[in-house]
């Protein structure tokens, strides 16, 4: 057994110092500037011609509470039927039967390709078309009754959804590794079953984060709402304005109900994003 | 028994230009470990694919416990099976794939529940404790909780086992069985 090697000289022991800290002096300065901008900024909204009493009072009031509780109702259900819609129609657009595929392909290119104001207007005004609507011989209704602005809304804003939410969700099923079909198969797992355990849960994982996006997206989507009568917050804010021509108040405080709603959809996309990362490493 | 648990007659299959399979034909019988050897790309896996019909095959048949695959005779004409048919078909075979393909959000207890539960409609708590048993002859008892991405290779290869094992299939199916290779594998797995 050979002896231990000595060390060769010219390289002193550093284990006992300590690494000494940084200046920084460029991101203090900075950040000065940045303070002093937003200050002045700030000054200026203070200065400005901003009624802030009206602000706060507006903030909680009855109309207002009522109007930003219709927006998240309008966007859950409508984000919902958009989920639904989009996981049907990524099925079909990714089966080998060309007329689910072309239909697919089809309803995402009509619901992408027209903006979102002219589709809720067309389905509140769709008694324009067909006077009455209804199954021949069962029901039938007036159109006019039927297509509320709660209804046209919905509609309008879930079908559009569906159309973005398919090509989410069919990014995400594509990002599945092909052999964890042929595994489901492998264990007798029909198509459907296949889809349901195995690669719409792995799926999930990928597609959060741009439904996160979509959510956030939809919120505001919903404002459009406004243009035909669905009493959410933007148009209730709007409604008092009309009242005491406190124009920019209420739109601060719809902007404000708007912000506060996002920063707590944000940390639930969190915890969503943890359920489905099981596995992951 | 008298015939062979398969039989794959003159069976040929391309994919474009490229022909994997040319008019093989082979017979396994029950009991039988045959091993299939050859160079890369000279059509192992997809022969292995033809017989759980991952792949389907262009001409010839394989029958498996004397039953045709994939297509029913009818009339001098061949019809194609349903995909609820072949799935009820597949149920005979398991299938250890080369890169496993091990359901990442699953724990290896429940990759191999899957099937048992979700497809043969068994009890959970049978389907569990069997699971057990079959974890504890892979040597994989501890591991039943673990994910996937917490086992190494070669246990991730004992779970895919277990996993094909767990649903009593007349013939298993290893596609590259020493790609991490487990020592006596066989003595372990083969029912006692």
């Amino acid at each position: 057994m050979r002896a231990a090697p000595t060390l060769a000289e010219g390289f002193p022991d550093i284990s006992g110092m300590t690494v000494a800290r940084q200046a920084h002096w460029r991101r203090w300065l900075a950040a000065a500037a940045i303070l002093v901008v937003l200050a002045a900024i700030g000054r200026a909204f203070v200065n400005g011609q901003i009624e802030w009493t009206y602000v706060s009072r507006f903030l909680t009031a009855k109309v207002i509470l009522e109007g930003i509780t219709n927006t998240m109702v309008m966007a859950v259900l409508a984000m919902a039927l958009g989920i639904v819609l989009g996981v049907v129609v990524a099925i079909m657009r990714l089966s080998s039967n060309p007329v689910l595929a072309s239909v697919a392909a089809g309803y995402t290119w009509l619901f992408r390709g027209t903006p979102l104001i002219l589709q809720l207007l067309l389905w509140f005004n769709l008694a324009l078309v067909f006077p009455t609507i209804g199954i021949p011989g069962l029901w039938s209704a007036r159109a006019v009754d039927v297509m509320t602005p709660f209804l046209s809304a919905l509609l309008g804003l879930g079908i559009n959804q569906g159309a973005y939410t398919s090509e989410v969700m069919r990014a995400g099923m594509l990002s599945v590794d092909v052999g964890q079909y042929e595994a489901a198969q492998a264990i007798g797992m029909g198509r459907l079953r296949a889809l349901r355990r195995i690669i719409l849960p792995q799926a999930m994982r990928v597609v959060i984060p741009p439904l996160g996006n979509e959510f956030i997206g939809m919120v505001k989507a919903t404002s459009l709402a406004s243009v035909i009568q669905y009493p959410e917050v933007l148009h209730n804010a709007e409604n008092i304005y009309y009242a005491n021509s406190r124009v920019i108040e209420l739109l601060i405080v719809a902007g404000s109900w708007y912000l506060l709603v996002v920063s707590i959809l944000t940390p639930l996309q969190m915890l969503l994003e943890r359920r489905f990362a099981r596995g992951a490493l | 028994m008298t015939r062979p648990l398969v039989a794959i007659r003159s069976v040929s299959k391309n994919f474009g230009e490229f022909q994997a399979l040319n008019r093989v034909s082979l017979d396994v019988w029950a009991g039988e470990v045959l091993c299939l050897i050859g160079a890369s790309g000279s059509g192992k896996t997809t022969l292995l694919r033809c017989i759980n019909q991952l792949t389907s095959i262009d001409s010839g048949g394989i029958w498996l416990d004397g039953e045709l695959l994939g297509v029913r005779e009818e009339g001098g004409r061949l019809h194609r099976l349903t995909e609820r048919q072949i799935a009820r078909q597949r149920l005979k075979t398991g299938m250890v794939f080369q890169r496993f393909n091990l359901f990442p959000h699953k724990t290896a207890l429940e990759n191999i529940t899957e099937g048992p539960v979700q497809v043969q409609g068994r009890k959970q708590e049978d389907a569990r404790a069997e699971a057990m048993e079959l974890l504890g002859r892979v040597g994989l008892a501890a591991k039943a909780d673990a994910y996937p991405s917490q086992l190494s290779g070669g246990q991730q290869q004992r779970v895919a086992i277990a996993r094909a094992l767990a649903m009593k299939p007349m013939l298993m199916l290893f596609d590259e069985p020493t790609s991490a290779s487990i020592p006596n594998w066989s003595a372990r797995c083969s029912p006692s």
